[in-house]
């Protein structure tokens, strides 16, 4: 796969304060790029200025060979899909869908076709003539997709676009939003601070923190492998320690009487917060100084009781070296 | 008491203490229409009769003034509102944290006589503008300087209307301007459009039920109001309000009812257009209402 979209030393500052500091990414053809990060960290600045919503400090935006940084928004072939759908409330959902068709001068009969078309994909063709007041919030995210898609950009970008839906709701979009995605052969990236959503929606997945990119990678391995603490805590699933991360599977909660053997096992004391079922099991939810973690445990713990989250020495892994991890990522 | 007061549930509550506003509007302006409407419909002798609005619509200077009061009226309307729309849009970013919108505000606290006077003092040929085009030289005569006070057309009014008028669209605009989501600009640049089709597809069905209601209030105003035509406008063709003053004013009491006639017309035009037009505005602004993302 050919890269689409490459980023070179791009930075971003407002009043003198670096919000994007030197991110260099790129992104292949048809393929799904997840960006993952805590709030505040510069991800939807990001977004924006891919977008041309806002101009770029320094650096290089590329896309399909051709340097877009000078191009107003309406001349890139991006699409920006926002947090909420905001659809125009005067216009019917087929008005909106043909949003973009008619600012590209297309015929009406033309556009018309390819709206009921990709509203078909969307399945709300049965809707085309209701107004936005009348749909439902994950009806009119899909509206706000299909008016995204019935464009047909060269890159997507999706700025959390399922963050005002309920968690079952969510679930369900998600799903169908990467199969139509895939459908469609469209380029996307797509930011979130939710983590199950960047491993589930991304083919790669970057992490961001303090307006850069601290690890890139396929989401099994980013997950299971973080190369920095910062990076354990905001993506790894399981416990990110100073001297190492261990996978969510290697730890179990035992009670803080229970202590074994401190040669072969790491331990973090940590409490009882919550008790709750993951795929059939009891789980644990249990805190601890840096944070909270989802534990099992092979006994019955209450909430409120002390415990240890223990797991094998051995199955600590180290963080690799950032700068290694870097070269290898780019 | 779940909202009741001993003798009085909430519905009952809230029309009895608007009682006192309700019956001051009714009886002051309530009984002020409803005398003019009677004494429009009878002669002198208080014989009720059609004969005044017979008179009307067989008087060629009755739609002479009826044509002057519609064109200075819809076009100082029409200017205020664009004129007022495009202040609105390029300044309020500037207005959001300024004391100096303050500046835009005087000409409402001018009284339109004032304002009439002012647009004399300055437009007419032996005003300040003709006598300073005169000193620069670039007119031989002061006599040379164009009429644009007391002559048929209305410029003289329109004007003052237009300077009057304009920060009161801004005031109404201005909060409206304030409350438009403006990611839904950032959404029509992504999807290819222009600033133009910001302003349209975002701004103006915003804007537009402002606008209309703002467009009637002007349009009643200025059809019925008085001093500045009688200051600024011609013996003949003169504005409604003028013809009716002087109906009204005139020796002759037969001509009483035809004052009110003349000035019944235009309100009853100006009560079917508010109905049309907050009828047909009332649908779009519910829809922006519920639709926008909140």
């Amino acid at each position: 796969m050919n890269q689409l979209l490459q980023c070179k030393n791009m930075s971003k500052h407002f009043s003198k304060v670096p919000i994007l500091q030197n991110i260099s990414f790129h992104v292949r053809s048809g393929e799904h790029f997840t960006i993952v990060g805590p709030s505040g960290c510069g991800k939807t600045t990001l977004l924006r200025c891919l977008a041309g919503l806002e101009d770029i400090s320094g650096g290089e935006i590329w896309l399909k060979q051709k340097s877009i940084v000078t191009l107003k928004p309406e001349e890139r072939s991006v699409v920006l899909m926002f947090q909420d759908s905001l659809l125009f409330p005067h216009l019917t959902v087929i008005e909106n869908v043909t949003y973009g068709l008619k600012r590209r001068k297309m015929k009406k009969k033309e556009r018309v076709s390819e709206a009921e078309q990709m509203l078909m994909k969307v399945k709300l063709l049965h809707l085309r003539n209701a107004y936005p007041h009348e749909l439902s919030g994950g009806q009119k995210q899909r509206v706000s997709l299909a008016r995204a898609l019935v464009l047909k950009p060269d890159l997507l970008l999706l700025d959390e676009p399922f963050s005002s839906l309920d968690a079952s709701l969510r679930e369900s979009l998600r799903g169908e939003v990467k199969e139509l995605l895939r459908e469609e052969n469209i380029t996307a990236l797509f930011i979130t601070h939710d983590r199950d959503e960047a491993i589930e929606m991304g083919d790669r997945l970057a992490v961001m923190n303090k307006g850069t990119f601290i690890q890139i990678g396929e989401p099994f391995d980013v997950v299971t492998n973080p190369s920095s603490i910062e990076s354990a805590r905001i993506i790894g699933e399981g416990l990110a320690l100073e001297a190492g991360f261990i996978p969510l599977n290697k730890v179990i909660a035992i009670p803080a009487e229970q202590k074994p053997s401190e040669k072969d096992y790491v331990f973090v004391q940590g409490k009882v917060k919550a008790v709750t079922v993951k795929n059939n099991l009891p789980c644990y939810r249990v805190t601890f100084d840096q944070g909270s973690i989802l534990a099992v445990s092979d006994r019955n713990l209450v909430v409120g009781q002390n415990v240890l989250l223990s797991a094998k020495r051995e199955d600590m892994k180290k963080y690799k070296n950032q700068e290694e991890q870097w070269r290898r990522v780019q | 008491m779940n909202g009741q007061n001993g003798f009085l549930n909430n519905k009952k509550r809230v029309v009895f203490n608007l009682l006192p506003a309700l019956a001051a509007t009714l009886l002051l302006v309530g009984y002020g229409m409803w005398s003019a409407i009677a004494q429009s419909f009878q002669s002198v002798d208080g014989e009720w009769t059609m004969a005044s609005y017979l008179e009307l619509f067989n008087s060629l200077a009755f739609f002479h003034s009826l044509k002057l009061t519609f064109r200075v009226a819809i076009l100082s309307t029409l200017l205020a509102l664009v004129i007022g729309l495009v202040m609105t849009r390029m300044l309020y970013q500037f207005f959001r944290d300024s004391s100096s919108k303050v500046l835009v505000w005087i000409p409402i606290l001018i009284p339109h006589f004032v304002a009439g006077y002012l647009v004399y003092l300055f437009f007419s040929q032996s005003g300040l503008f003709s006598s300073l085009f005169y000193q620069l030289g670039v007119l031989d005569h002061r006599a040379e300087f164009p009429v644009l006070v007391q002559e048929k057309f209305g410029i003289g009014m329109i004007l003052t209307y237009v300077w009057k008028e304009v920060p009161f669209v801004i005031l109404m605009l201005l909060p409206v301007y304030y409350e438009i989501d403006h990611r839904y600009s950032e959404v029509v640049r992504t999807l290819g459009g222009n600033k133009w089709d910001v302003f349209r597809s975002v701004e103006l069905p915003w804007l537009l039920p402002v606008m209309v209601e703002t467009g009637l209030i002007l349009i009643a105003f200025i059809a019925s109001a008085f001093e500045i035509p009688y200051l600024l406008g011609v013996t003949r063709p003169e504005m409604l309000s003028v013809r009716a003053y002087e109906w009204f004013y005139d020796g002759d009491w037969s001509k009483r009812p035809l004052a009110f006639s003349a000035m019944i017309l235009p309100g009853v035009m100006a009560l079917l257009l508010a109905i049309f037009c907050i009828g047909a505005v009332q649908k779009h602004r519910l829809r922006m209402i519920k639709g926008r993302n909140r």
